[in-house]
């Protein structure tokens, strides 16, 4: 399959006043993203991810490594094919919406129709057709925040590098760019996404890499990366009240009459067959998968220890 | 494009902070000048208005430079609407020659302003016409050009308020260099060798004052002034590149 960002090896050590001996921000990370696909980059504060955006996008220089975008090396060309979103983004407050992204096509060298084109449906894409006239300097930081992704879609890259895509947005806000993002990558976009929502990552990401203290400690298809074992969840309804489940249920509890079971592989069959010869119905089965906080706080958990997994 | 949308957003973000003002300034500036002028023969005065009018000039277009320069690229990091720019297909050096541009045409548009105003102020109070006043703001545009360059490369390296220090300080060793260096190179062995060195790397801005003999009506010959436009264009060139570098190893 292409690869959309390939990262090789970076490293960076953030040089501290006159000390030879500095802090080190990002140690031997190898990433590669697949065109095509949602990549999740998590981890908590000072983990190293904006270095490594950073190091992706040519802002910084890593004392080590390579970075290639579409197999070519940061340059002008490749970056022809990128939108960035960066983390808090700002703008020229004088200039407005409209203006704004005349002036990123301009730097694109987009012509004057393909502007005016670009504005119009970016402006309706992420709802501020309306404020197509409004400096940026009046625009709340959710309004700012979409329009940083207008910003960033305006050359219609074939690779989205996302910041914290969430950050300042309300909740509707936060669901309508997950939307937004999952079309986009629907539309053949690749997407990097670096987020603290984890909820917004295991929506949307088809794989993701967690990293902490400057280096990748999981990485892999998400599916694989929450996948508890073979522990099954059923949820049941319409059982009598003297009804007692199979004894290796671990976990039982009762929401608007519905019970919820949670039960192992080699007893799951054996629990079926007790609910319903009890006249119960059975309203939903399925795997049970940790949630990415889960792993999450498990895995930076461990690493504190020295701890890494790949679930490639 | 690149170059060009950069510099019209730095002649934007200038107008929008207001630095017209400065000519305004300048103009009620110029009513105060002319009653302060000795009662000599009208020749005289007009003479003396221009040569203090035009010194007047040099200076508020050496402020305005100054003040423009200094904060170009420092307020893109500082505020990271830079890596907006950078995230886009734009090289370091384009940038940066896209905000000296646009520094330039903002500096002319004030010069030109500037120039018409004493023009104005010498034909409606004077009765003269003083095309020679062109001449000197075309000098002082030349001046403003370089003072900019330079502040352009020393805002690659050290902070504004640093920047602002640098600027005074090569405006005045700028204007100060030939009389002081003279007496070195005369000096002989080692601070003679010194005097010449600082004297053909350091540009002399006291070439580009020429309020004096343009208020008297001397017009300037042409290689003259193409001669200071070319000595002009090697220090920017100069200072360009070693700012396009600077920036270039710069880390965001």
């Amino acid at each position: 399959m292409d690869k959309a960002l390939e990262l090789e090896n970076l490293s960076k050590t953030y040089k501290i006043g006159f000390r030879k001996a500095g802090r080190r921000a990002v140690v031997d990370v190898s990433l590669s993203i697949p065109a095509g696909k949602v990549f999740g980059l998590l981890g908590p504060n000072g983990a190293g991810k904006t270095t490594t955006i950073k190091m992706a996008l040519g802002f910084l220089k890593p004392d080590s490594g390579q970075v290639r975008i579409f197999g070519e090396p940061n340059g002008p060309k490749a970056r022809a094919r990128i939108g960035f979103l960066p983390e808090q983004p700002y703008f020229y407050p004088h200039l407005t919406a409209g203006a704004a992204l005349d002036f990123y096509g301009k730097l694109f060298g987009l012509k004057r129709a393909e502007r005016i084109e670009r504005t119009k449906l970016l402006l309706d894409t992420v709802g501020l057709s309306d404020a197509v006239k409004l400096p940026l300097s009046k625009f709340s930081k959710g309004m700012l925040q979409r329009f940083g992704i207008a910003q960033a879609l305006v050359n219609n890259p074939d690779l989205l590098i996302v910041d914290e895509p969430a950050s300042g947005l309300d909740p509707i806000g936060q669901v309508e760019m997950r939307r937004l993002l999952a079309a986009l990558n629907a539309e053949g976009k690749s997407i990097l996404l670096s987020s603290h929502y984890l909820s917004e990552v295991e929506n949307i990401c088809h794989e993701v890499a967690i990293m902490n203290k400057g280096t990748v400690i999981a990485r892999g298809d998400i599916g694989k990366l929450l996948d508890a074992g073979d522990v099954y969840t059923v949820k049941a309804k319409s059982l009598p009240k003297t009804w007692r489940p199979v004894k290796s249920v671990v976990k039982k509890g009762h929401i608007n009459g519905i019970a919820n079971l949670i039960v192992g592989k080699d007893d799951l069959d054996r629990l079926i067959d007790g609910i319903r010869s009890a006249g119960g119905h059975i309203e939903d089965v399925r795997k049970v998968t940790k949630t990415l906080e889960e792993l999450f706080i498990e895995l930076v958990g461990a690493n504190a220890n020295g701890g890494s997994h790949d679930a490639n | 494009m690149q170059i060009r949308a950069i510099a019209a957003n730095v002649i934007k973000e200038a107008i929008r902070q207001k630095i017209i003002y400065v000519i305004v300034l300048f103009t009620f500036l110029l009513f105060a000048i002319e009653p302060a002028i000795p009662s000599f023969k009208v020749g005289l005065r007009t003479q003396l208005f221009g040569d203090i009018a035009l010194g007047v000039a040099y200076l508020a277009i050496a402020v305005i430079a100054i003040a423009i320069s200094v904060n170009q690229v420092p307020k893109e990091i500082e505020r990271r609407t830079i890596y907006n720019i950078f995230s886009k297909p734009v090289r370091r050096a384009d940038f940066l020659v896209g905000k000296y541009l646009g520094v330039l045409v903002m500096l002319a548009i004030c010069a030109s302003l500037m120039g018409l105003a004493i023009f104005g102020f010498i034909y409606i109070y004077f009765g003269k016409v003083a095309y020679g006043i062109f001449q000197g703001v075309g000098m002082m545009l030349l001046e403003a050009a370089l003072i900019s360059a330079f502040a352009t490369l020393v805002s690659t390296l050290v902070s504004p308020t640093i920047n602002v220090f640098a600027c005074i300080l090569f405006y005045f060793v700028g204007h100060v260099k030939n009389d002081a260096l003279a007496n070195a190179i005369k000096a002989g062995g080692s601070t003679s060798a010194l005097g010449l060195a600082l004297k053909y790397t350091l540009p002399s801005l006291e070439n580009f004052n020429v309020s004096e003999v343009v208020a008297r009506g001397i017009i300037l010959k042409t290689d003259f002034m193409l001669g200071l436009l070319l000595y002009t264009l090697v220090f920017i060139v100069i200072f360009l590149t070693i700012a396009s570098f600077s920036l270039s190893r710069k880390e965001l």
